[in-house]
């Protein structure tokens, strides 16, 4: 297998635009790439990053479905991991991760269960679950407080020479690949691209869906346990803002909304490019009430740059079918 | 029915237990019932075709049998059991593939993901690259498509080449019987004739084949028996030795059908023609395609006719101002062409094809789909003037023949043929001067046909314009008083009144000049 | 037979809100009395006039996920702008007129650039959130007149009528939707373009127009709320309207209007109104905390929808 470049790949935008973002971080800021900044920076944009893989996975495979409850379950297992667990002497990594993930499957069983078989909208389904997060998060714990237990160093400091997490991101990268090399990735594509053409030609659309909603349970759980690290403590509200990075990171990325197209690295790249503006914003010290308008606005320009490319493609797409 | 009676007969002396049989098979929706009762089988090693007009319940059937559908009531027995197929998967594990009438395929994936696509698990994948790229090549191979790149996305092929792909699909998956709805339409004749020569070799080896096609030389070519359905029924099997197309077009109408067809014939009248109502000047449908000049007069029904694909399509969208011919241009009275609002301001109403994706608002009334497009007419300060809108609205339903428990029904509660009318005089209430039809009679009833040409006929007979795209040549000979025939994306022959036959129009949607009389 | 099974659809909701209020009343003692009935007729009106817009929205086949952010920018900019001595029949108009804008502006962009309007409204939210902070830098000190708060208070006056003036209110603009639904260009267009969007451009349904007023309507009914709730908080809290992102999208599906649009109407809301309310009610009166209520809220809703308000399977769409 040679490596192809593969010119009309739904990326392009969001690795150019995220290049274009870096160096004015960098103009702005030299210190930006030093090697003593790459683990806040990294950090910080972690869960940008990652809430916005979760996003990517339920609106690729379409249908109306996305994610509301991302962010919440982030707070939720926040919240759990600094403080329910250790007062259950739970803090060794192994039944920490195992419990973390194990809520997170659960969640994308719930809202996949929900959205699938009781046959609930996505967005209903979700505000419901996110709305249950929220308030088992404040049941947790009210204010913030608990604290994260020491093993979450291997994250939130260095590991093996380099920020601890990078190796996070490097095995979430990874195993997406692997899951690439599976039929799951047909199957997500085909049931995101058009459910009838999949469920006739014998996929099983409920499952590939449920799954896509566990990925999305998963990663945002990750995220979670990314934000105990970070912050050696939890907070009730970590969560909530996500909610639209994760979904303008989809834009961002070049995910179609309809479906069907997509991937992590645009998203990658999309939810990097949200880290890196608010990241110019705090550079230019600019206050921190704009950055919302400037979430919203991006996300609008994101949005109207799909549309017209996805306009251009459905032209050619009909030209040659006269 | 004497002639599936005796056959019944014979085949169970020496045949042996039929791969799959239908015992009184029935699917209702709601109050509507789509297959009524259904039976016959089909014998390991025959092609058998099923005949029956549009809504007769050739794709209920088909649905029921590859697991998209459960059936209301009767039985499916498969290889001697019988069977429940919860979803398409299920099917497939028995050994039923299915090509679907609609190209089910997906623009974003490649040749070879399209082909091998439900093959695989969940995450687990049953063939390697390598392996899926050789089958998927043979294939494709069957069809003559050998030479297509397995890894070119399938938004770049044509609508044949999609078609085969959706059949290389079938093909891959191990099968005993293999269902084709009407899954040829699209394939040239060179890729036809392959699957056909395909088709008997499998036959050969003992697999079965279930055939739909519309098109009366396929079924006497290939078939070994052929299945009537009449309005949701079996009404008969036919031997190979029985089957003509007189007796399948018999068996698909009732007598009364037949009769009320020739009357229409009969009640046809002289119509004064006037004016040009609209001109299309040097269009060509796509830059590389031969310019042309057609002229539609008030009082004309000028019927438009190609095999599919062939720009016929893209014509009259662009009388109907809903895209912009390559050259040229489309004029009337009141101005040019130039899009889907101005063309309804130079007295153009169009007519889509697909009443339920593009025509029918199934949730609101009766009332509401009549008026909707002309609501402007009755609104003071935006408020209706309900009651004139009531009266304008009896007075379509009847100007259009509609059969309606009353205006304030939902339009779902209609039979087809009644939503089709309904459509039609949507389009009526605009008060054109000419009417653009794309395929109006298409899955209708018999007496729904009726209607609409009598309101067809009414409405150039008053005077107006009627440019009639239709994929039934019976019916382009009935009404039309000149037939433009579409060839390679341009028009080919305007053939006239007097030389106006079926063998003519199909002479000329294959580009025979010759015998279609072609003049221009 | 049919005629019946429609109008049971029609007041099943109905009868939920009814029974439930019966079993609040016997669990809950003192809830059946007239000053809870009379904050339950208040609690629900404010509800059922940010609902309005909702409603009608989602029947045309789109959905507005800015109701929030407008009602905290006009409870916002209302109390700040009184607070300053601004008088309330300049700022309370300018404040609707802010909220139609932003309104027709959701419908603009969603339909030029053909994406889901819950996308776009989502962005537009945010901007607004952003703004409002920005503006108020987090100091929310702001009044609000005296015939606001008395428009909205549990123990108001109409004229002779003994119901506050949003309750009454309420009831007028439930007569405007149910005739403007059904007895104007707009209603009908509005229900045909969410019952087939294909068909509504080919119907010659202006959609570009359509979208644009009816989101307007929206943006504009979302500020009344905004100032009704500016009263009822008697504070400029730009977070006042968070919690009508799900009640309104719920009270508008659980009474019976289907998310992907074309059917129900206002009147069916008025129910889902009551229900939510109701239920809110409920678990506020069995001294569950506000993290437990959204729980109950979040589970319950969920499963209102579950019953009545699903979507078709793949197999029926082929």
């Amino acid at each position: 297998m040679t490596l192809k470049i593969d010119r009309q790949a739904y990326y392009w935008p969001a690795l150019f635009g995220f290049a274009i973002l870096f160096f004015a971080n960098f103009v702005a800021n030299p210190i930006f790439v030093s090697h003593d900044n790459w683990r806040p920076v990294l950090l910080g944009a972690a869960p940008f990053i990652i809430t916005t893989w979760a996003q990517t996975v339920p609106i690729m495979s379409g249908n109306g479905d996305l994610d509301l409850s991302v962010g919440p379950l982030a707070g939720l297992v926040n919240a759990i991991a600094a403080v329910t667990l250790p007062s259950l002497g739970l803090t060794d990594p192994f039944s920490m991760i195992t419990i973390a993930l194990g809520i997170g499957v659960a969640s994308g069983l719930l809202n996949g269960f929900l959205v699938t078989i009781v046959r609930v909208q996505p967005i209903i389904a979700t505000l419901g679950t996110f709305l249950t997060y929220q308030g088992l998060t404040l049941e947790v714990l009210p204010t913030a407080g608990g604290s994260a237990p020491p093993w979450m160093r291997v994250i939130s400091g260095e590991s093996f020479g380099v920020p601890g997490i990078v190796w996070v991101f490097v095995i979430i990268a990874v195993l997406w690949w692997l899951l690439g090399k599976t039929a799951y990735r047909r199957n997500l594509l085909a049931v995101g691209g058009d459910i009838r053409a999949a469920y006739t030609a014998g996929v099983n659309v409920t499952a590939v869906r449920i799954v896509a909603f566990v990925i999305a349970g998963v990663l945002a759980s990750v995220t979670g346990l990314v934000f105990t690290a970070t912050l050696g403590s939890a907070d009730p509200t970590v969560g909530a803002p996500y909610i639209l990075t994760s979904i303008a990171g989809v834009a961002l990325g070049g995910v179609a909304f309809s479906g069907g197209r997509g991937g992590l690295l645009g998203a990658a790249a999309g939810g990097a490019l949200l880290f890196l503006i608010e990241n110019l914003f705090s550079l230019a010290q600019v206050s921190i009430y704009y950055i919302q308008i400037a979430y919203g606005s991006i996300l609008l320009a994101a949005l109207a740059l799909n549309s017209i490319t996805d306009r251009i493609r459905r032209r050619k797409a009909a030209a040659a079918l006269v | 029915m004497s002639v599936a009676a005796t056959n019944h007969l014979s085949a169970e002396a020496t045949a042996p237990a039929p791969i799959a049989s239908f015992r009184a098979l029935r699917r209702n929706f709601g109050e509507t019932i789509a297959l009524a009762d259904c039976s016959f089988a089909i014998e390991p090693g025959e092609i058998h075709a099923l005949v029956g007009e549009n809504g007769s319940g050739k794709s209920t059937l088909i649905k029921i049998l590859s697991g998209i559908l459960p059936q209301s009531g009767g039985e499916l027995v498969w290889n001697g059991q019988v069977a429940n197929f919860d979803n398409p998967r299920a099917a497939q594990k028995a050994g039923i593939a299915t090509v679907f009438q609609e190209t089910l395929v997906l623009d974003q994936l490649s040749v070879r993901d399209n082909v091998v696509l439900g093959l695989d698990h969940l995450f687990r994948r049953v063939l390697s690259n390598a392996e899926e790229t050789r089958l998927v090549r043979q294939a494709l191979d069957t069809i003559g498509m050998a030479t297509l790149g397995t890894e070119t996305p399938v938004a770049a092929l044509s609508l044949a080449q999609r078609q085969g792909v959706t059949i290389a699909r079938a093909l891959l998956r191990p099968w005993r019987l293999l269902v084709l709805d009407e899954s040829t339409s699209a394939l040239d004749v060179d890729a036809r004739d392959r699957l056909f020569e395909a088709l008997r070799r499998f036959r050969a080896e003992g697999r079965s084949i279930l055939f739909v096609s519309h098109r009366m030389d396929e079924i006497l070519d290939i078939a070994d028996r052929s299945t009537v359905l009449r309005s949701g029924r079996s009404v008969a099997t036919l031997t190979r030795g029985q089957t003509s197309t007189e007796t399948l077009l018999e068996l698909m109408s009732t007598h009364e059908e037949a009769e009320a067809a020739e009357g229409a014939v009969a009640a046809k009248i002289r119509r004064a023609i006037g004016a040009p109502v609209f001109e299309a000047k040097r269009v060509a449908i796509r830059a590389e395609s031969a310019a042309f000049d057609l002229t539609v007069r008030a009082g004309e029904i000028v019927g438009i006719a190609g095999l599919e694909g062939h720009g016929q399509v893209a014509f009259i969208e662009a009388i109907a101002g809903l895209r912009r011919p390559a050259r040229g241009a489309v004029e009337t009275e009141r101005g040019a062409v130039t899009s889907f609002g101005n063309a309804a301001r130079a007295g153009i109403a169009y007519l889509p094809r697909e009443r339920k994706t593009e025509g029918i608002f199934a949730p609101l009334s009766v009332l509401d789909n009549l008026t909707i497009a002309a609501l402007r007419r009755f609104s003071h300060f935006g408020l209706l003037a309900e009651a004139r809108r009531r009266a304008e609205g009896a007075r379509l339903i009847k100007q259009s023949h509609v059969v309606a428990p009353g205006l304030t029904a939902p339009v779902a509660a209609l039979s087809g043929g009644n939503q089709q009318k309904v459509f039609l005089g949507r389009q009526l209430a605009l008060r054109p001067r000419a009417l653009v039809l794309n395929d109006p009679m298409r899955g209708v009833d018999l007496g729904a046909k009726q209607d609409i040409y009598k309101i067809l006929e009414q409405f150039a007979s008053d005077g107006g314009a009627v440019l009639l795209l239709s994929t039934e040549l019976a019916e382009l000979c009935l009404l039309c008083d000149r037939v433009a025939v579409f060839h390679n994306h341009a028009l080919f022959a305007v053939i006239g009144r007097e030389s106006l036959d079926a063998q003519a129009l199909i002479a000329a949607m294959f580009g025979q000049a010759a015998a279609a009389g072609r003049q221009l | 037979m049919n005629w019946l099974r429609h109008r049971l659809d029609v007041l099943a909701p109905f009868a939920i809100a009814v029974g439930l209020f019966v079993v609040t009343a016997a669990v809950i003692p003192g809830y059946g009395n007239l000053v809870s009935i009379r904050s339950l007729l208040l609690l629900a009106s404010l509800l059922g006039i940010a609902s309005a817009g909702q409603t009608l929205t989602i029947i045309m086949g789109g959905i507005d996920l800015s109701v929030p952010a407008v009602i905290g920018l006009a409870c916002v900019a209302f109390a700040v702008a009184f607070g300053q001595g601004v008088s309330p029949f300049i700022i309370g108009p300018a404040v609707i007129v802010a909220g139609i804008v932003i309104g027709a502006i959701n419908g603009l962009i969603s339909r030029t650039l053909r994406v889901s309007s819950l996308i776009v409204t989502l962005a537009t939210s945010t901007i607004i959130y952003g703004a409002i902070w920005a503006n108020t830098k987090g100091d929310n000190r702001g009044s609000v007149p005296d015939f606001v708060t008395d428009f909205v208070s549990v123990i108001g006056w109409t004229g002779p009528i003994p119901l506050p003036g949003s309750v009454i209110l309420w009831i007028l603009l439930v007569v405007v939707f149910v005739v403007l639904e059904r007895r104007s260009v707009l209603g009908r267009w509005s229900y045909a373009s969410g019952a087939n969007p294909g068909a509504a451009e080919l119907a010659r349904i202006p959609s570009l127009l359509l979208w644009t007023v009816v989101f307007a309507i929206s943006g504009g009914l979302s500020a009344v709320a905004g100032i009704l709730l500016a009263g009822f908080s008697s504070a400029a809290d730009p977070q006042v309207g968070d919690a009508y992102l799900f009640t309104t999208l719920s009270a508008v599906v659980i009474g019976g209007t289907p998310i992907i649009g074309g059917r129900g109407g206002y009147a069916r809301t008025i129910a889902g109104c009551f229900i939510i309310t109701e239920l809110t009610m409920l678990l506020i009166g069995l001294g569950l905390d506000e993290a437990a209520q959204q729980v109950c809220l979040g589970i319950l809703i969920v499963m209102l929808v579950a019953i009545y308000g699903r979507e078709s399977h793949v197999r029926m769409q082929i």
